[in-house]
């Protein structure tokens, strides 16, 4: 498939290098890196804030920069949607002359699908002050797609927002991935939320491009163990729903692709989960337990068999990638990994809680 | 007590002379002290602190030299007003206009400084914002820039108005104290202060001094507190 954003940009600025290229597909792409290496930088370079030193961009069919010709689009004119850590609405504009700002007579339909979309109605004669964290971060996303953008960047969207805000979020991005078919950039140091809408990711160290993919092909490589391990990480599984276990009050859900089968418990699904549905099933790695064999009598509700693909050590804990059917990666101590005589090519099986999944 | 109240047609004309000349003053001043505020709040260039220097010169100069220096630009054998005089018969020294520009010379700095902070106290990252919506430079001043600095163009524009009322030296040694011509309050109190037995006449003018000083600035404040609260509103 043809990237909908490819680009090579390199920006030196004082002693910090930023040189990445990659092609992005259409959907949502993490961008993840720690604080400072680049990842705003990057987004800005896309929009045309930052100018660029060398290199290109191509958006859809489109040549927002080309150094090598003198190409270099003017932000207003590149089409893309810019949503920014705080928000910027205009605070002496009302949401409604906010969101018409970029197109003051956008096509009726698409409004309305925006303001549906996003749950926005109620907002319109409101000004942004008299609107919470949620609410402007929605806002901006509508006024962002309204003004005709061909792709949404967003910049660390879920920090400025407690944490019941940000699952709020989450839904409605994926809303506006499926209904807008825009293709997402967002940048986050923060792991575990962008896994939560994505497995697409690229990884920026050091204003390098150090990985690029999925979450769980990244996972082979200890450079990008290390990087992701510093975000508090999670496992994701892509599971559906396999039958509702009444009686119990639990959920089997298993892998469309491997005899991967998990349980979950009802009330962190939700009763409303149809058979067949595809669910994204996340798991910290400390929270996962190895054990060479099955385990007979445990409160533990599942116990999935794999194979130990590698083994990273680092101060002194040891990170196994484990195939289950997808790569998961769990966490013990390097001294109960030698005590077991953990090596790569085992068997072993991984025993974790139903009430330690986190599912979307 | 009744002589308080009875204006004389010459007392009468320098009050008329005096609002008119703020008023075009304050009109002719703001777009162009919004042009150049903006420019010194936005752009970063060689000599920006000189040109800065300059143009806050009226407000330490004194004004009966600021007086002088338009004299020279601006009268008969100035090199703005020889080319006035020569090709339009227009003398501008000793003149209506001379008052104005006068008026204008020692306010602008004033509003300048005023809308210059206003605009420096809006957020840039509003404006970027607004470019990546497709706004044009021009649309993001008239629709982001300005409408966000407005506290500060009302103020300037009231600062530039009681500026005026007030101006004096520039105003006497440019424009000269002709009667019904160039002779606003400040010049028509001075001229009655000279004259033994025309305390009553100067008091009515300062009367008059002090009401409307006072009226601009309790508009200015009025104004200003609307501007807070539609904003918040």
């Amino acid at each position: 498939m043809k990237p909908a954003l490819s680009f090579h940009i390199k920006l030196q600025r004082n002693d910090f290098t930023l040189d990445v290229k990659a092609e992005i597909p259409n959907g949502i792409t993490g961008i993840f890196g720690p604080s400072g290496h680049g990842k705003t930088s990057l987004l800005n370079s896309i929009a045309g804030i930052v100018t660029p030193d060398s290199g290109y961009i191509h958006l859809n069919e489109h040549t927002l920069l080309d150094t090598t010709n003198s190409i270099n689009v003017k932000i207003r004119k590149r089409k893309v949607g810019y949503v920014f850590q705080d928000e910027r609405l205009f605070p002496h504009y009302t949401i409604k002359k906010n969101l018409l700002y970029g197109e003051k007579n956008p096509v009726q339909e698409l409004f309305d699908e925006v303001v549906e979309t996003l749950q926005i109605a109620h907002l319109l004669n409101k000004k942004p002050e008299q609107c919470s964290g949620g609410e402007k971060q929605r806002a901006a996303i509508g006024r962002a797609i309204i003004s005709g953008s061909k792709i949404l960047l967003m910049d660390e969207p879920f920090s400025a927002l407690d944490v019941n805000l940000r699952r709020e979020i989450i839904p409605y991005l994926n809303r506006v991935h499926q209904k807008f078919s825009l293709p997402i950039l967002i940048v986050s140091h923060d792991l575990p939320d962008l896994l939560s809408l994505t497995d697409n990711l690229l990884l920026l160290k050091n204003g390098q491009l150090q990985g690029h993919g999925k979450f769980t092909d990244l996972l082979d490589r200890p450079e990008n163990l290390e990087l992701m391990h510093q975000s508090g990480w999670y496992n994701v599984m892509h599971l559906s729903v396999f039958a509702h276990l009444e009686s119990k009050n639990m959920v089997l859900l298993k892998s469309n692709k491997s005899n991967l089968q998990i349980q979950a418990l009802t009330q962190t699904i939700g009763k409303n989960v149809e058979v067949n549905q595809q669910l994204k099933v996340l798991i910290k790695p400390e929270s996962i337990a190895l054990s060479k064999e099955p385990v007979q009598n445990i409160s533990l509700r599942n116990q999935v068999e794999g194979i130990m693909k590698e083994v990273f050590l680092k101060d002194g804990l040891a990170f196994c990638v484990v195939d289950v059917g997808e790569n998961i990666i769990v966490e013990v101590t390097e001294a109960s990994r030698k005590s077991m005589c953990l090596e790569k090519g085992q068997r072993v099986y991984c025993l974790f809680k139903s009430v330690s999944l986190k599912i979307y | 007590m009744s002589e308080l109240f009875k204006y004389t047609a010459s007392e009468w004309s320098a009050i008329q002379l005096s609002l008119c000349v703020a008023l075009i003053c304050a009109v002719i001043t703001l777009p162009l002290a919004i042009a150049v505020g903006w420019f010194l709040a936005r752009k970063r260039f060689f000599g920006k602190s000189v040109l800065e220097g300059i143009l806050h010169l009226p407000l330490v100069l004194p004004p009966i030299t600021t007086g002088y220096l338009l004299l020279l630009v601006f009268g008969n054998r100035g090199f703005i007003g020889k080319f006035f005089y020569e090709t339009f018969g227009i003398q501008i020294a000793f003149s209506f206009y001379a008052a104005v520009i006068a008026a204008i010379f020692v306010s602008f700095p004033l509003v300048t400084r005023s809308i210059r902070l206003s605009i420096e106290l809006v957020d840039q990252k509003l404006e970027e914002a607004a470019r990546t919506l497709g706004a044009s430079n021009l649309r993001v001043f008239f629709t982001i820039t300005l409408p966000l600095a407005i506290p500060g163009v009302i103020s300037g524009f009231i600062l530039s108005f009681a500026r005026s009322l007030g101006e004096f030296g520039a105003t006497i040694s440019f424009a000269g104290n002709i009667e019904g011509k160039t002779q606003t309050l400040p010049l028509a109190i001075f001229s009655e202060m000279q004259v033994p037995g025309q305390e009553a006449s100067t008091m009515r003018l300062v009367v008059v001094s002090v009401i409307l000083s006072l009226l601009a600035m309790i508009a200015a404040e009025f104004l200003n507190r609307r501007v807070i609260k539609s904003k918040t509103a």
